[in-house]
């Protein structure tokens, strides 16, 4: 019967569908960085007094089209089993594009190798900088000297994998602000899977980048498995957002942790984490300075307040800086939250209301940024010994006005490297 | 580029062609296009005006809206009103209470055969929503434009098959999370959709849409509450049924 109408107008219609139906998988590799000349085993570590004497606000003197006019220089570090690794981040003015690279000495001169990333789209390529000692590199390695005024960074950038031929020059300004403290958080981890960073949201991998975006604490989400074991996970759902397809459906809750391990991986390959490896990472393999804990699960919260005193004793007997804190989203968690014996000792984060927030005694209110800046409850909290965290800030002018005009001890964001360009470019 | 397909889409297009090869629909006798009612099918109207309700169904990637991974639906109205021989006046509106969207414009159609014919027009658009979401209000509103190209072709048992290209354009975008303005850039030529509809008799005098559009653009107007800030372009798969009256 089909034959009637012609089967190979059906057969093109198939196609068609077919067609229209596909759609483009977005990536945004990070390059390969290899500088043969970087990794000559003449070139050596920067020492910390030439690192700091890189950090600053600098102008983009060429460039500018993609990096915009500014760009706040800060180093970060994280420690791998054999070595302790520096990177200098570069948040650009430019909305969320950043670089990251990795400084040495060679004779006389500086150089950075990296690459960069534009957060809003797929755009990203190799950096790299060579420094030499006329153009500053003499003062940067002599530990008496001071930042310099006239400090030139001079390099080159590509697009994609292609060698970089495109000028880039950055010119020393001042320091950075480092006024009044201010938390930067960045979402699940470090970003979303949905931004095409390297690593998948809610991961061990992630969170050693966070800090390299900007970062100095994560935010994590919370759920159990069947079998009571604490996990990173955001969705309610195993899906194919967040996991590499395998067939496996439905609430995380209902597997044990032994089959997500053995039958899950996120989308970037990685295993789901436990609690207890996330905040290993966090207290042994980076500097950051803050957790905070996204309840997803109903249920027993014990576990998890178990885990956050072991992990706050561990920081504290490593002289670490460091605050975990349970988050408390809704009514739900809420509830949770006080079964748990003497709850008002527990450090937590509160974003439901004033009333909610005192009656848990949480250290830190963090109301969405939706309800505007609110100045009178952020001062009233401030007043009564609590910090305000607003969430979840992605928008640059946003981020700019929120934290310019309000008066936020942290904001949560999935672009921390905008937040940490508009803080260090305070003046 | 890696394609990937979406077996639902697949599954729907192959349905949707099984329907109309139906095979008490093959002996259907070939009616001339003259007594035909058509809504996409880019041939000059027979009838002063003609009108179309149905609903749409759109896909939202999870890239905007992560987890909510619903096809969200919503009430599609078309009227067409002949102005002459070839000309035609095309007014859309998409409604979903909370936010709607209202486009219009020419639109010109001529036939090259028998069986072929062909269309180009201009659609403008205005959406507008107001979202009471956890508490506090949204509201945003924008232009859009549709430039758009058409192809048909009439088979001999009264199935009018189109192929629609439109370029989407979207400017004047303003939107607000309670109090405070969203500031998102969004591109003025955010991409381009691909429809194929085929349109059938269906029962009594009333006539049968059913579409498959496939969408690649920045900004979709249905997403505006969840004020994404991604600078490249999404795909939002959209199912089309309707009658024409």
């Amino acid at each position: 019967m089909i034959k009637d109408l012609n089967i190979k107008v059906w057969i093109a219609l198939i196609a068609m569908c077919t067609f229209l139906s596909c759609k483009k998988n977005y990536v945004a590799p990070v390059p390969d960085t290899t500088w043969q000349i970087f990794n000559t085993s003449t070139a050596k570590k920067l020492v910390t007094n030439t690192r700091n004497k890189l950090e600053g606000i600098y102008t983009i003197t060429e460039g500018s089209e993609v990096f915009g006019v500014n760009a706040a220089l800060s180093w970060s570090y994280t420690i791998t089993e054999a070595d302790t690794l520096y990177h200098l981040s570069m948040f650009c003015e430019k909305q969320v594009v950043y670089m990251i690279c990795e400084g040495k000495r060679l004779d006389s001169s500086i150089l950075l190798n990296g690459y960069w990333r534009n957060m809003l789209n797929t755009e990203t390529g190799i950096v790299r900088f060579n420094i030499t000692s006329n153009s500053g590199a003499k003062e940067l390695l002599d530990s008496t000297t001071s930042p310099l005024q006239g400090l030139t960074l001079s390099g080159s950038f590509g697009i994609g994998e292609a060698e970089p031929t495109n000028p880039v020059s950055l010119q020393y300004q001042r320091p950075l602000y480092k006024g009044s403290p201010l938390e930067i958080i960045a979402h699940r981890g470090g970003g979303r899977t949905a931004d095409l960073l390297p690593a998948s949201e809610n991961s061990a991998e992630i969170i050693k980048l966070a800090s390299r975006f900007g970062a100095t604490g994560i935010e994590i989400d919370v759920r159990l498995t069947s079998d009571g074991v604490p996990v990173l996970y955001h969705d309610g759902t195993l899906n194919e957002r967040l996991i590499q397809k395998n067939g496996l459906i439905g609430p995380i809750e209902n597997y044990s942790y032994r089959q997500l391990t053995d039958l899950v991986r996120l989308i970037k390959g990685e295993k789901i984490p436990t609690l207890r490896q996330a905040l290993d990472v966090v207290l042994y393999q980076t500097n950051l300075k803050f957790v905070w804990l996204d309840t997803k699960y109903d249920g027993n919260m014990t576990l998890q307040r178990e885990i956050l005193e072991e992990y706050q004793q561990k920081a504290i007997a490593r002289g670490r800086d460091l605050s975990i804190n349970i988050g408390i989203p809704d009514e739900m968690v809420l509830k949770n939250f006080k079964k748990l014996n003497d709850f008002r000792s527990i450090p937590s984060i509160c974003e439901l209301s004033p009333q909610d927030v005192t009656e848990t005694n949480a250290a830190i209110w963090a109301p969405r940024w939706t309800l505007g800046l609110q100045p009178e409850e952020t001062a009233r909290m401030q007043t009564a010994g609590r910090k305000v965290f607003v969430w979840t800030l992605d928008v640059p002018e946003n981020i700019n006005k929120y934290f310019n005009e309000g008066n936020f001890n942290g904001i949560l964001s999935n672009y921390p490297s905008s937040v940490a360009y508009f803080y260090y470019a305070k003046q | 580029m890696q394609a990937v397909l979406s077996r639902k889409l697949f599954y729907f297009g192959s349905l949707l062609l099984i329907f109309v090869a139906h095979p008490l629909r093959t002996k259907a006798q070939d009616i001339p296009i003259e007594k035909q009612k058509f809504i996409y099918f880019p041939h000059p109207q027979n009838q002063k005006w003609t009108t179309s309700v149905g609903v749409t169904a759109t896909t939202f990637p999870y890239d905007i809206s992560e987890e909510f991974h619903a096809r969200i639906p919503a009430g599609d109205v078309r009227v067409l009103r002949k102005l002459s021989n070839k000309l035609s006046l095309d007014g859309r509106a998409s409604i979903q209470v909370l936010q709607n969207l209202i486009t219009v414009g020419p639109q010109w159609t001529t036939n090259l055969n028998n069986r072929f014919s062909v269309g180009v027009g201009d659609n403008i658009g205005y959406w507008f929503g107001f979202v009471n979401f956890a508490g506090f209000k949204s509201k945003g509103s924008g232009w859009q434009n549709y430039p758009n190209v058409s192809f048909g072709y009439r088979f001999n048992k009264q199935v009018l098959l189109t192929l629609k290209a439109e370029g989407m354009m979207d400017f004047g975008i303003k939107t607000y999370a309670g109090k405070e303005r969203v500031t998102t850039e969004h591109r003025l030529f955010s991409g381009s959709s691909y429809t194929i509809a085929i349109e059938q008799p269906f029962y009594g005098n009333k006539n049968l849409i059913l579409g498959f559009r496939a969408m690649y653009t920045d900004f979709y107007w249905q997403t505006w509450p969840l004020f994404e800030s991604f600078d490249r372009n999404s795909f939002y798969p959209q199912i089309i049924i309707g009658v024409i009256l």
